[in-house]
């Protein structure tokens, strides 16, 4: 758990502070310096040190005077992959992030709307929950992807990606939670409170809402992996974030090249943040399920 | 037992109606529609335009433009791809038979792995920390993407690269293995995992406690563990062969292999209304015929679905 979330908060501090963690700016070329394996030092002696001044003129934590330096080694056009990790991290450790909060909103909307409706709300509900769940994930991300322009800017782009996410993974959510305040309905609490005359927004702030807290908290864990999966999975089919901006799946998408595959696998990098990042969101997720939901089981 | 039958079935009809609701807003949802592309062409007249789209029912209501695209479909009529040059049936009908070639081998492979990472090493002693523990949770973290491309870089490394066209029965069935392989290998991880977790519930069991203590060989158990196990290993093989024909797509791509996922997105990317509307029925359609055909058969495998009625 305590080393999950370290390892989490370093990831997105990378992400938050990426300009300054780097050593270059992510669209800086040097041609002449492509598919460099990591720990690369350019001769004639290059001075690798803290707190230097880059080529874009700003400060960054380490990097060279003169010459080049590659941490993690460079892709086909002699950009630092470090560097584009760094500010690719922005994408797709956010991206999940907000996908996750909106497909909660929308999920826990439909879910409390079939719940507390009944009769024919509920069975639409349940059956568009049902028809949605039938059908193949990736297929529907892909169908959605195809309402929206596709040559937009990087920004649009993003918000498109959280709006999809969102709107392919709300079911599962509102499925549960239409299940859970059916149940919480039938508490003997929640009957007393209707009892003594509470209203429609009491029932909803104080009994139904918060009983929802952990079942959130698990599931965004859950989701945001699987969300930062997703993005991973559009940008790498060229359906996401658009060359030169980084996101990690556009970076691997380079590994699709077979020269470049060959010559530097050290382009699929990304790949190992990515588990490492997953690999974190879920051990918290565990932890949060085994102390928030006991009995839940596994 | 006939009622739950005929119940599964009004189900699947039901989906696929939604589906055909679902297709044909998608297809007037998206931007421009069969004309927008085919304007560019030189030689193409307004006259012949407006017959196009007027054999698409496009000058009409929206209900009647429903009926009439369903009237087109249903009699196998799916459009033409002005990126492709084909008839959208042409092309769907040679994608889709790869993708279930892939799914299947890509299957068999899952099914194979999962059962000897979890009947023949059931959940118990030191392997829940190194199985259950350590080895499911870092496959699955991997991502899809990754496990593809590495495999592509073992198969850089490992095979001679041709620079010629082998048409031989072996190269044709490399080309489905390597892909299925890089699909396998996340699946079996999920679906080991899955089985595990049910196993530990059998385990426990009474009769398989005494089939134990009795001295029963480790066929003979294994035997006793498959068996209850059955109906959920249908449900879960249902679940990951549909999520196959259009999961495939990034192992599709990374391997360049034509299948039904590819299709789908290169639909998506070159804005082809005709082929991505088809693709997305016939692969959702073929998930919703996997889907009862799981169903049905769980009703074979599980004696105790006969007896009872729709719940």
């Amino acid at each position: 758990m305590k080393p999950a979330l370290t390892i989490l908060a370093v990831l997105y501090f990378l992400a938050a502070a990426s300009r300054f963690v780097s050593p270059y700016p992510p669209h800086y070329q040097q041609r002449a310096y492509a598919m460099k394996p990591p720990l690369y030092r350019s001769e004639p002696a290059s001075h690798l040190r803290f707190f230097v001044i880059g080529v874009d003129g700003r400060h960054h934590l380490f990097g060279v005077s003169s010459g080049v330096f590659y941490l993690l080694g460079s892709d086909s056009f002699g950009r630092d992959l470090f560097s584009r990790i760094c500010f690719g991290a922005r994408v797709s450790l956010t991206v999940g992030l907000l996908g996750t909060l909106l497909t909660l909103l929308i999920g826990t909307a439909i879910g409390l709307l079939a719940a507390s409706y009944g009769r024919w709300v509920d069975v639409i509900c349940v059956e568009a929950i049902n028809f949605v769940l039938s059908l193949p994930s990736l297929l529907v991300v892909l169908a959605l992807r195809a309402l929206f322009p596709l040559d937009a800017g990087t920004m649009e782009v993003y918000l498109v990606m959280v709006l999809i996410l969102a709107l392919a993974g709300w079911p599962d959510i509102a499925r549960v939670v239409r299940s859970k305040i059916l149940v919480i309905k039938s508490e003997d609490y929640t009957q007393a409170a209707v009892a003594i005359g509470a209203s429609k927004a009491r029932l909803l702030f104080h009994h139904f809402l918060p009983l929802l807290i952990p079942y959130w908290l698990v599931q965004a864990t859950l989701l945001i992996p699987s969300f930062l999966l997703n993005e991973v999975t559009l940008s790498f089919l060229g359906a996401g974030i658009q060359e030169p901006d980084a996101s990690w799946g556009n970076i691997l998408r380079q590994g699709l090249s077979v020269t470049v595959l060959s010559a530097s696998p050290w382009i699929l990098m990304p790949g190992l943040f990515i588990i490492i990042a997953v690999i974190s969101f879920s051990s918290v997720g565990e932890y949060l399920n085994r102390r928030l939901e006991p009995g839940s089981g596994k | 037992m006939a009622s739950l039958v005929l119940f599964r079935i009004s189900r699947a009809v039901l989906l696929l109606f939604l589906l055909s609701l679902a297709a044909f807003s998608l297809s007037r949802a998206m931007p421009g529609d069969i004309t927008t592309d085919l304007m560019m062409e030189p030689g193409m007249s307004p006259e012949t335009l407006q017959a196009l789209r007027k054999s698409y029912y496009l000058d009409r209501s929206l209900a009647e433009q429903y009926f009439g695209w369903l009237n087109h479909v249903i009699r196998g009529d799916l459009g033409y791809s002005p990126v492709e040059r084909r008839p959208v049936a042409d092309l769907l009908g040679t994608h889709l038979k790869r993708t279930i070639g892939l799914a299947t081998l890509t299957m068999i492979l899952t099914a194979a792995a999962s059962l000897v990472l979890s009947v023949i090493f059931p959940p118990a002693g030191g392997r829940i920390r190194l199985i259950d523990a350590t080895l499911l949770p870092f496959v699955l973290a991997v991502p899809t993407v990754l496990t593809a491309l590495l495999v592509r870089w073992i198969k850089l490394n490992a095979t001679t690269t041709r620079h010629y066209e082998v048409d031989t029965a072996l190269s044709q069935f490399e080309n489905y293995l390597w892909p299925s392989l890089a699909l396998a290998i996340p699946l079996a991880a999920y679906m080991a995992r899955q089985l595990r977790r049910e196993i530990r519930g059998i385990l426990l069991l009474q009769y398989y406690i005494t089939a134990e203590s009795k001295g029963l060989n480790k066929l003979g158990l294994s035997v006793h563990l498959t068996r209850p196990l059955l109906p959920f290993l249908l449900n879960l093989i249902g679940v990951l062969f549909s999520s196959l024909i259009a999961g495939a797509v990034v192992a599709e791509t990374v391997f360049d292999f034509r299948g039904i996922g590819l299709l789908a997105l290169e639909a998506v990317l070159n804005r082809d209304t005709f082929l991505l509307v088809a693709t997305i029925l016939a692969a959702c359609g073929l998930v919703i015929a996997i889907n009862l055909l799981v169903d049905l058969l769980v009703v074979w495998a599980d004696p105790r679905l006969r007896k009872s009625t729709v719940s």
